[in-house]
């Protein structure tokens, strides 16, 4: 300010600093104000959370309801017997994929006379959805959840258990039949009579007559556990175990229903009592794709097998002794530990091997099954070394 | 050591009192890296490696850093991948800082403690687990007819374990004991369950080969004991935490081994947050023999909550149900079909509510839609008392404590009884619940900014020195032309002007 005079006065001095202040101070007291109101909520922090817990409990009826009525589910009835009774179940999620082209399906089972229900059917029948949507229902039952079924009843089920054999592993490396074994023998040691069991192609991870007997041995075990025996639904293409309805009064055969129609196969996914007497193997892999000259070869050695009737003869031998059954059917297994049609006896004439010794002493019953397996690769390292 | 710069010193201070863990040390703007964590950091974020000065054997010192706001972006990466990382801060402004900046560790974000929103991906929880255990000798009484057989039981024990599960994020605390089978089929179901972000050990537990790879294949391990050992100590310190006589009301008073985990939960979580934990307030005891017992394979075969396709969600069981409309509504869902329940009671009672809703259309309808307007009020409430939270969590708070109010005046109208008739009443209880939303209300703007130190945040009228300070700071031209007015009017010079330098 040219040819001008300047003053300050006390009162604008102090008015400038508040100005050139006001703004800084006025964002820390807002700053303060936020916190103050902070702390307020926070002193409140229990039953906010609180709060929070009971608007999500109610969300979740709501949903469920929600759920219910946009997917025609029913409610189901809960009891303390074992009872496990579903009409027109359906499987909660594959029918979503499939809308109302779904196949509807009950399942029955109950502790007297239908506690082991033995499926059959070719493989892509449905038999693991038929068998998952039976644990699912238990699930969304037991949850406090409506079911897609149009009537079911659940006796409480305390576990449930499956091996079912579609997502094996192979990235961590163990062998398909390892994991199979491992996932089986903790089923078989802790499966209860409230429990739940679903089982699916047991034993297809190595040849077919151990694979057989594997799957016999372990129907046997969980239709007498405890005596009273545990609910398993059990899934296989050996229908040569479906003559076990006669023998174990609790398992009941039941299949999923195919038509033939000109030799190609129709699925109707229809569940119906009964055993069947074809696996439809070879139909399904002409329905995959798989090149007719190949379907035909396969048609051809099926015949020339049924022909020589290789495992109803097994069946016989195994009532006989069980050391000349493993003589005369070792050609077809596959080597598993030793094969006994080679090295084995040579170590049978000489001393005891040191494989032998090692089974003699292991002590089965206070393995568990990783140990099992551990134990089982040094063994299989022991009979390596043996051979150089 | 001594030739080190001030900054690096810190920096070695720092590395020292967290080894394993990577450190985030604050130069100005940018998080920078040292040395080996500088090349893991530069490894997975994929950001450049440099170098720069001279470590302690005088060699030129490796060297990434990231933009301090980017923070958000960068830490969840590392985290998901199973590192530590200890935040350390500068601790005083550099302006008026004296010499170099003081610096110091603030918090150490491991995957189980993770608090940020910006870590989680969905509404999933993210648990810590804590484990103690010890062997017990196994009565022979149960097991009489297979002792004879087999004849090794004698030296057979199992293990009882204690385990607690810790959400940070939300507060939520649980505790359990039990004994287990040899193979440890119960510890793996609640493995399985929880799917814990996390876990820690006390050495003895560690150092047990099947329990470390039982862990190891789910979860990232670390071994850890509280300083304060023996059992009764924990409990006196958990009591000390919650502010109470005795710990009967929380259902585990007994059980010595849940209380030992419990603690070390808590104390982890205290170590690497660094403050106290007040809004973690109570510790709820359950019995997994409340549960039906599902293995994690059952958990996979089933597509539960996971497809076995890539592990996501979709076809999953708990995507097909799921329709809630909150993030606590979708736990809590998760939860329900993980732990099926095994009382015929407890069950009908849910199936009585969600029964109700089928037939009540309008009332469905009617709370889905305030419901709509909840949001995660768990976490809110935890970054609240945390001290981390910013004026939209407020905003958000406020919208999801508005429903909160009629839904319960809708539910104690129209609701018939059980489940949601206790839902009403336990809002109900909530008596502070309406002044809440009227401080809120009147003490925060709708659009607040993210930062909290920039102002915006307040309404006007709701303080009346800080209304005065904005006017001032806002209108001090108009001040200053009044001024100038009423100056020239006192003095009468006519040609008086007011400025300010």
């Amino acid at each position: 300010m040219a040819n001008a005079e300047r003053f300050f006065t006390p009162e604008l001095k102090e008015k400038e600093s508040l100005i050139l202040s006001a703004n800084e101070r006025a964002v820390g007291l807002e700053y303060a104000l936020f916190s103050k109101i902070v702390q307020t909520l926070a002193t409140h922090s229990r039953k906010l959370q609180e709060t929070a817990e009971e608007l999500g409990t109610l969300d979740v009826l709501a949903c469920l309801a929600e759920v219910a009525k946009d997917k025609n589910y029913t409610r189901p009835k809960l009891s303390e017997n074992c009872e496990i009774l579903i009409r027109e179940g359906r499987h909660p999620v594959v029918e979503n994929s499939i809308p109302g082209g779904f196949v509807p399906n009950d399942t029955e089972m109950d502790c007297k006379e239908k506690q082991f229900l033995l499926v059959t059917g070719p493989n892509m029948a449905g038999k693991s959805t038929y068998m998952r949507q039976t644990a699912l229902i238990a699930i969304l039952a037991q949850a406090g959840s409506f079911v897609p079924a149009t009537y079911a009843s659940i006796g409480l089920v305390d576990k449930i258990f499956t091996r079912i054999g579609a997502f094996d592993d192979l990235a961590s490396g163990q062998s398909t039949f390892m994991v199979e074994m491992v996932e089986l023998a903790n089923i078989l040691n802790n499966a209860g009579p409230k429990s739940l069991v679903l089982l699916d192609e047991i034993g297809r991870g190595t040849s077919t007559y151990d694979g057989y007997s594997i799957a016999k041995a372990v129907i046997e075990f969980l239709h007498n556990k405890g005596k009273v025996g545990v609910r398993t639904l059990f899934a296989t293409h050996y229908h040569q175990l479906t003559g076990l309805e006669e023998s174990l009064k609790r398992v009941k055969n039941c299949h999923i229903a195919v038509k033939e129609e000109e030799q190609e196969l129709v699925f109707l996914r229809k569940i119906v009592p009964g055993a069947t007497d074809k696996s439809y193997g070879i139909q399904v892999a002409r329905l995959a794709g798989v090149p007719e000259k190949v379907i035909g070869r396969a048609n051809e050695i099926l015949k020339a097998l049924e022909q020589e009737n290789l495992l109803e003869e097994a069946e016989e031998e195994n009532k006989k002794q069980k050391g000349k059954r493993r003589e005369k059917t070792s050609r077809y297994t596959q080597m598993l530990l030793f094969d006994p049609g080679n090295g084995a006896e040579e170590i049978k004439e000489g001393k005891p091997s040191p494989v032998e010794e090692a089974l003699k002493t292991l002590d089965l019953n206070g393995l568990t099954p990783l140990e099992a397996l551990n134990k089982l690769y040094e063994l299989k390292k022991l009979v390596l070394e043996a051979e150089k | 050591m001594n030739k080190l710069t001030p900054a690096m010193r810190q920096y070695y201070e720092a590395k020292e009192a967290y080894p394993d863990t990577l450190i985030f040390f604050r130069m100005g703007d940018f998080y920078e890296s040292f040395g080996e964590d500088a090349k893991t950091i530069a490894k997975e974020l994929e950001i450049t490696l440099t170098a720069r000065g001279k470590d302690k054997s005088g060699k030129r010192m490796p060297l990434a850093g990231i933009p301090y706001h980017a923070i958000d972006n960068y830490l969840p990466k590392l985290i998901n991948k199973g590192y530590r990382v200890a935040i350390c801060e500068q601790l005083e402004d550099p302006k008026k800082a004296k010499g170099v900046v003081k610096r110091g560790v603030v918090r150490v974000v491991t995957p189980g403690t993770a608090i940020d929103s910006a870590m989680f991906a969905d509404a999933s929880n993210n648990y810590l687990m804590a484990v103690s255990g010890r062997k017990c000798e196994k009565r022979g009484k149960s097991r009489g007819k297979a002792r004879k057989k087999a004849g090794e039981e004698a030296s057979e024990s199992e293990i009882e374990f204690g385990i607690s599960f810790l959400d940070i994020s939300t507060g939520e605390f649980l505790t359990t004991q039990f004994k287990d089978s040899k193979d440890f089929e119960k510890f793996r179901s609640e493995l399985a369950r929880m799917r814990p972000a996390e876990c820690i050990l006390p050495p003895v537990l560690y150092e047990n080969p099947k329990i470390q790879s039982l862990l190891q294949e789910q979860t990232v391990v670390q071994e850890y004991a509280p300083l304060s050992g023996g059992e009764k100590e924990a409990a006196e310190k958990l009591k000390k935490h919650f502010g109470v006589m005795t710990l009967e009301g929380m259902g585990c008073e007994n059980l010595s081994l849940a209380l030992s985990s419990a603690w070390a939960a808590l104390e982890y979580a205290k170590t690497t947050q660094l403050r106290d934990l007040a809004y973690i307030n109570t510790l709820r005891t359950y019995s997994n023999t409340d549960f039906m017992v599902l293995d994690s394979v059952t958990l996979k075969n089933l597509e539960i909550v996971k497809n076995v396709r890539d592990g996501g969600d979709e076809n999953s069981l708990f995507r097909s149900l799921n329709q809630t409309k909150t993030p606590m509504g979708s736990r809590i869902l998760k939860k329900w079909l993980l732990k099926p329940l095994l009382s015929v009671k407890r069950i009908n009672k849910r199936l009585d509510a969600v029964e109700e809703l089928t037939e009540n259309v309008l009332l469905r309808y009617d709370l889905r839609d305030l419901l709509s307007e909840v949001r995660d009020i768990e976490r809110l409430v935890s970054r609240l008392v945390y001290g981390n939270s910013n004026a939209r969590d407020l905003v958000a708070l406020k919208k999801s404590l508005e429903s909160a109010a009629p839904l319960r005046d809708l539910l104690l109208k129209k609701a018939e009884g059980g489940l949601l008739k206790e839902i009403a009443e336990g809002l109900e209880a909530f008596s502070e619940l309406e002044k809440l939303c009227e401080l809120l209300e009147k003490g925060i703007v709708e659009e607040p900014p993210l930062t909290v130190r920039e102002g915006g945040m307040i309404k006007p009228g709701y303080n009346s020195e800080l209304d005065e300070l904005r006017e001032l700071a806002h209108n001090s031209k108009q001040w200053i032309a009044a001024f100038q007015q009423k100056e020239r009017e006192r003095t009468g010079i006519k040609s008086l002007k007011v400025g300010y330098n």
